[in-house]
C-alpha cells in the first residue's frame, strides 16, 4: 500500500540504544526498520528487559510488551520478531512475508553459513574485529560443517579483507593466498596485488602472479589509483573537507563532532 | 470558576466589555465609571501633559478638550497599519498605546468583581486580519493574560453565538442584525441549515453602501433622511425572507425614536431587539463555553472567520487506511493550525482532500515531495503543518524530519499556498 503512514507521535523520553550501530531508536517505526534490515546484528539476547521496557513504557505498547514477556521463554525468537513487526504496523503484509522468508532461510542455513552471514554484515558496518572473531570461529567448526572448499575460500577472502581494514596487511596477504588456493580465481590475487601496491613490504610469493597478464596487472594498478583519487573527494574525506569551508566557529564545532563520531565508530569496531 | 470570563468588542470608535456570570448563565456589561447607561467606551487614549498618566474614554476626550494632554484615537486602525504616535517628543508604537488602553479597560471588570484573574478573554473585531490578530494577542499577553486563554472572533461569529444563546424561537428562522456606527451600516444575516448532523449555521456580513454619518441624526431633517435610507434598506434586505428576529446595535441605535418608518417594516411579524453589547456579549458566551468540557454550541458555523471546508488526507494507521482531518470545516481559521507526522511510503505526492460543507464536490490539492532528500523507502518522516491566513488561504508546510538517527533530518521545508473554496 503506497501513500502515507500515520506516525504514533508519542514522544520517547528514553530512546533504545543499539550499541552495535551506536545509534538510538526513538519510535516503533525505527525499531521495526532496525529489526527488518539488521537481522544479522540481532543476538539471542535481543528480547530482554531493556527492549520490553522500551516497547511498553516508551512506545506505550503495553499489549505487545505483555505478549513478548509471556512468550519470551517459550516461542522462537524469530517468531517474536515477527510479532513485533506485525504489531507496529510499519511494514505491509507483503514486506512481512518477505521478512518471514528471510527468517526461514536463516533457520535452514548451517551454523557456519549463519556465522559467515553475521560476520559479513559486521564487516559491512566496518566492525572488523567483531567480523574477524566470527571468521575465526567458523574455522573451529568440524570440516564437514564447512560445506565446501568454495565456502572456506570465501571465508578466507573475507577475513583477508577484514584484516586489511585494520591495516594488518601481512596477515591479510596470507588470507588472500589461502583464498586463492581454494577458489582458484583472480580476485584474491588482485587484492594481494593491491596490498603490495599500498605497502611494498607485503611480498607476493614468487610465481603466484605469473599467469596474470601484464596488461591485467596494469589495469588493476590504474583502477586502484582511481579509487584512491575518488576517496579524497568522497566519504569521510569529503565530510571533513566540507567543514573546512565553514566559518571558524562552525568549523571547530563540526570537526569536534566529526572526531567524536569517528572515535565512537572506532570504539565500536573494536567490539 | 473564579476568574473573569470576558468578552471585549474592540472597535475604532467605541469598545465594549462584558463579563460572563456563571451563576446567572449570562453576560453582564461592564461600563467605564458611572456611565452605566451605554457601556460604550471610546477607543481613545490621552496622555496628561508632563506626567506619565494615561486616560481613556470620555475622560481622555475631556482632558484633550481642555488642553491637558495629547489624545490618540482610532487605535485599532493605528495597530492595523503598524503606525505610531509621537507625544511630547516620544514615539509610541500603536501596540504600546493599545496595551495601555487594554490594561485600563481590563481594570474595570477586575475592580467590579474584585478579582485579578482572567480565566478566558475573547476579543471580537470587525475584520480578522492575520497581522492584526498576532499583534492583538501579543498585546493581551503583555497585559499578563495567558496566551492560551485569549481568543479572537469576528463580529459575525459573535453575532451567531449571541443569537444561539437566546431562546430558540428567536432564531427559529433567519435572524438579522443591523449595526449602525460611525464606521457605517453593517448588515448581518444568519440561518440554521437543519437536517444535518451536526447542524450547520451559516452567516453573512455585508457593509451596506447606503450609509450615513451619525451627525445627521442631530437634526429632524437628518433623522427623517436617515429613516428613509434605513427603511429602503430594510425593504430590500428583508424581502422574501422568513425572518424571526431583527437585532439593532451600534451607537446609531442608542435610541430608535428617529426611525419610526424603519421600525414599522422591521417589526412586521418579527421580534425586534435593540441594544448595545451584542458583540461583547456573544464573545463573553464563548469565553465561558471554551472552558467547558462539552460545548453548548454543537454546530458547524460557516461565516467570516471560519473555514468552509474540511481538509484531510488518507494515511495508513494500524494497518488500515484512515482519513486524517487536518482542518475541520467551521473552525476558526486563526486557531486552525494543525501538525501531523507521517512516513512517506512509496509516493512522491502529498494529496489533500478539500471538502466544502454541504457540497458533494470534493477538491484535491497535491504537493510534490520531490524536493525531499532521497532515502530508502519508508525512511522519511514528514511533518505536515496546515495553517490559514484567512478563511480561504491555506498554507501547507512539509518539513523533513528524517528517520531518527538512522537517517538524520535535514529540516528541508516545502511550502505551498492554496486558495480553497
Amino acid at each position: 500500500m503506497s501513500g502515507l503512514i500515520l506516525c504514533n507521535s508519542r514522544p520517547v523520553k528514553n530512546p533504545y540504544y543499539v550499541e552495535e550501530m551506536g545509534i538510538h531508536l526513538y519510535s516503533g517505526e525505527e525499531l521495526s526498520y532496525f529489526i527488518y534490515h539488521n537481522l544479522m546484528l540481532i543476538g539471542d539476547d535481543f528480547l530482554d528487559e531493556r527492549l520490553f521496557r522500551f516497547i511498553g513504557q516508551e512506545l506505550g505498547m503495553t499489549g505487545l510488551e505483555t505478549k513478548l514477556r509471556k512468550w519470551a521463554g517459550q516461542a522462537d525468537q524469530a517468531e517474536l520478531l515477527l510479532v513485533i513487526l506485525q504489531d507496529i504496523h510499519y511494514y505491509s503484509s507483503a514486506e512481512l512475508f518477505a521478512f518471514k522468508e528471510q527468517l526461514d532461510r536463516l533457520a535452514k542455513s548451517s551454523a557456519a553459513e549463519q556465522m559467515k552471514a553475521k560476520a559479513d554484515y559486521l564487516f559491512s558496518l566496518r566492525q572488523y574485529y567483531g567480523a574477524l572473531r566470527l571468521y575465526d570461529k567458523i574455522f573451529t567448526l568440524r570440516n564437514d560443517e564447512l560445506i565446501s572448499e568454495g565456502f572456506r575460500g570465501t571465508v578466507w577472502f573475507n577475513k583477508g579483507s577484514a584484516l586489511a581494514g585494520i591495516f594488518s596487511f601481512d596477515q591479510a596477504a596470507e588470507c588472500y593466498i589461502r583464498a586463492y588456493e581454494l577458489l582458484q580465481n583472480e580476485e584474491p590475487l588482485r587484492k594481494l596485488f593491491e596490498l603490495h601496491l599500498l605497502d611494498e613490504l607485503v611480498k607476493i610469493p614468487e610465481g603466484l602472479m605469473d599467469h596474470i597478464p601484464a596488461e591485467t596487472q596494469f589495469n588493476w594498478k590504474t583502477e586502484l589509483e582511481e579509487k584512491k583519487k575518488r576517496a579524497r573527494f568522497t566519504g569521510r574525506a569529503a565530510e571533513a573537507e566540507a567543514l573546512m569551508e565553514k566559518d571558524n566557529i562552525r568549523r571547530a564545532a563540526g570537526l569536534q563532532a566529526l572526531v567524536r563520531r569517528w572515535k565512537s565508530e572506532y570504539q565500536r569496531s573494536q567490539g | 470558576m473564579e476568574g473573569l470570563l470576558l468578552g471585549i468588542d474592540l472597535c475604532d470608535d467605541y469598545s465594549q466589555i462584558s463579563c460572563f456570570r456563571p451563576l446567572d448563565m449570562e453576560p453582564e456589561p461592564v461600563a467605564l465609571g458611572d456611565d452605566t447607561s451605554s457601556g460604550l467606551i471610546p477607543t481613545v487614549i490621552c496622555k496628561k501633559k508632563g506626567e506619565d498618566a494615561w486616560y481613556i474614554g470620555e475622560e481622555a476626550y475631556r482632558l484633550a478638550l481642555f488642553g491637558g494632554g495629547t489624545m490618540v484615537d482610532k487605535l485599532v486602525k493605528l495597530v492595523r497599519k503598524e503606525g505610531y504616535a509621537t507625544i511630547e517628543g516620544v514615539r509610541y508604537m500603536a501596540e504600546d498605546l493599545l496595551r495601555i488602553y487594554l490594561e485600563k479597560i481590563l481594570e474595570l471588570p477586575k475592580k467590579k468583581y474584585g478579582t485579578e484573574e482572567i480565566e478566558s478573554l475573547v476579543f471580537t473585531v470587525q475584520d480578522l486580519e492575520g497581522h492584526f490578530l498576532d499583534k492583538l494577542i501579543q498585546v493581551a499577553e503583555s497585559c499578563k493574560v495567558a496566551r492560551d486563554t485569549v481568543h479572537v472572533l469576528s463580529h459575525t461569529e459573535s453575532f451567531i453565538y449571541y443569537v444561539i444563546s437566546q431562546k430558540k424561537d428567536v432564531w427559529a428562522n433567519q435572524t438579522c442584525l443591523l449595526d449602525l456606527t460611525e464606521d457605517g451600516l453593517h448588515y448581518y444575516e444568519m440561518r440554521v441549515i437543519r437536517g444535518r448532523k451536526p447542524q450547520v449555521i451559516e452567516a453573512e456580513h455585508e457593509k451596506l453602501e447606503e450609509s450615513f454619518s451619525l451627525d445627521v441624526l442631530d437634526t429632524p431633517a437628518g433623522e427623517h433622511l436617515a429613516d428613509t435610507i434605513l427603511t429602503a434598506c430594510a425593504d430590500r434586505l428583508f424581502k422574501k425572507k422568513i425572518i424571526s428576529s431583527v437585532f439593532l446595535t451600534g451607537k446609531g441605535f442608542m435610541t430608535s425614536d428617529w426611525a419610526p418608518e424603519f421600525l414599522k417594516v422591521a417589526c412586521n411579524r418579527r421580534k425586534v431587539f435593540a441594544g448595545q453589547h451584542l458583540f461583547a456579549n456573544g464573545a463573553a458566551y464563548v469565553a465561558f463555553d471554551l472552558l467547558q468540557e462539552d460545548t453548548a454550541y454543537p454546530y458547524i458555523c460557516i461565516c467570516e472567520g471560519r473555514i468552509r471546508s474540511t481538509v484531510s488526507l488518507y494515511a495508513v494507521y494500524g494497518g488500515r487506511k484512515e482519513q486524517v482531518v487536518l482542518a475541520s470545516a467551521g473552525s476558526n481559521w486563526y486557531e486552525a493550525k494543525s501538525s501531523v507526522e507521517f512516513i512517506v511510503d512509496d509516493t512522491a505526492m502529498l494529496d489533500l482532500t478539500v471538502a466544502p460543507v454541504g457540497s458533494q464536490r470534493v477538491e484535491k490539492v497535491s504537493i510534490s515531495l520531490d524536493e525531499l532528500p532521497a532515502r530508502p523507502n519508508k525512511t522519511t518522516k514528514i511533518e505536515v503543518i496546515v495553517s490559514f491566513s484567512d478563511e480561504r488561504c491555506m498554507t501547507v508546510r512539509v518539513v523533513d524530519k528524517g528517520f531518527g538517527e538512522l537517517f538524520p533530518a535535514t529540516g528541508k521545508v516545502i511550502r505551498r499556498d492554496f486558495f480553497i473554496s
